[in-house]
């Protein structure tokens, strides 16, 4: 999760941007924003199982980057008198967290709205993205699942109903 | 049955009087039955006399006659059959006659070579060490079999084994590093849930 923040907070230092002194976003409202996912993430009817806090950090002249980890399923344990899931559990895992998919992407469109909207003083032609990347464990049947998802959008265009769906572009790994 | 006064018949061979006659015609000649009957009888004398006469054999010959007396050989022939004793008897005769052709023309069987010089004890010692060389090859072949079946065993449970351990492992790990991940994460909850109240 981290990994990932850092990966983009060292790829878009390399990038030429004009040196400011002071960030137009500040930790605060970053943490308020990160505070908001978490919230929506795990802390809800349904919830989703939080592996990590959501971490944000500001690119100076590009945007805000989130990014968490989450699993889609509070997946079942194993124990010494359950060692292994049969054939037949881990499709029905696996079905569940295809049938979670959905939801995680609809929460993620409105997490990038209402983080447009709450981050004020950041730019409107600035980029806001969000990475969430999908815990599977190694005996889990997970074709057909991505492992991460990116969202972004134009700060500008998530702002607007008219304009928020077609802004949002979405990868998958 | 005629209903003629006289017998047609007679009158038909002219064998009845004159005045018999007389009446006979005249009942004939109102009779259609009696003038049927009459024609018949006509026609039987007709096809009788268009046979041809046959001479009467001159000879009567009987079965007693010489000439009718059947063969010398037919009479043997006859006699044998007629006889279960001699059939018998003749019956012997053929065999044993069939039997003294067959032995004096039945050809010589080759002499076998007369077998190795070797006494009875000799041969049931030798068989026996033979048997037990073989039981004792074929014994040690299956303890080996079995041997090397069980290693084979024993290294392919031993395989399954550390490669289930190794898989158990892994899951655990992964366990512990999912555990340690949610602690983080709660632990961060509560440092901001007691950052907050301290703030209030």
């Amino acid at each position: 999760m981290n990994g990932l923040t850092i990966l983009l907070a060292f790829f878009f230092a390399g990038q030429e941007a004009p040196p400011a002194a002071h960030p137009r976003i500040t930790r605060a409202e970053l943490a308020g924003v990160e505070k908001n996912f978490d919230g929506r993430l795990a802390y809800t009817a349904d919830a989703f199982d939080l592996l990590g806090p959501t971490r944000g950090v500001y690119l100076e002249g590009y945007g805000v980057v989130f990014s968490t980890e989450l699993n889609l399923i509070v997946s079942p344990n194993l124990s010494p008198f359950h060692p292994a899931f049969g054939k037949i559990e881990i499709a029905r895992i696996r079905d569940r967290k295809l049938q979670r998919l959905p939801l995680l992407k609809q929460k993620m469109r409105e997490m990038l709205a209402a983080s447009a909207a709450s981050l004020d003083n950041m730019p409107p032609g600035e980029q806001v993205v969000l990475a969430v990347s999908l815990f599977h464990y190694s005996w889990e049947d997970y074709s057909g699942l991505p492992g991460q998802i990116v969202m972004q959008a134009e700060r500008q265009k998530l702002l607007s109903n008219a304009t928020r769906e077609t802004a949002i572009r979405t990868v998958e790994f | 049955m005629s209903c003629s006064p006289f017998d047609l018949r007679d009158y038909y061979f002219k064998e009845l009087a004159e005045n018999e006659r007389r009446l006979t015609e005249v009942h004939v000649k109102t009779c259609a039955h009696c003038r049927e009957e009459l024609e018949r009888l006509h026609g039987t004398e007709s096809a009788l006399l268009a046979l041809p006469d046959e001479e009467i054999p001159q000879r009567i010959g009987f079965v007693s006659d010489p000439v009718f007396q059947p063969s010398g050989f037919r009479r043997g022939w006859d006699a044998l059959w007629g006889s279960a004793a001699r059939l018998g008897f003749v019956s012997a005769a053929m065999l044993s006659a069939a039997l003294l052709v067959f032995s004096l023309t039945r050809p010589v069987p080759q002499a076998n070579a007369p077998a190795p010089a070797m006494t009875q004890t000799a041969t049931q010692a030798d068989f026996s060490k033979r048997l037990d060389d073989a039981v004792s090859k074929a014994v040690a072949a299956s303890e080996a079999r079995q041997v090397r079946q069980t290693q084979e065993l024993l290294a392919a449970s031993d395989k399954r084994h550390a490669l289930e351990t190794q898989a158990m492992m892994v899951r655990v790990q992964e366990y512990l590093e999912v555990e340690k991940k949610h602690l983080n994460t709660l632990i961060l909850a509560s440092n901001d849930a007691g950052a907050n109240g301290d703030a209030r």
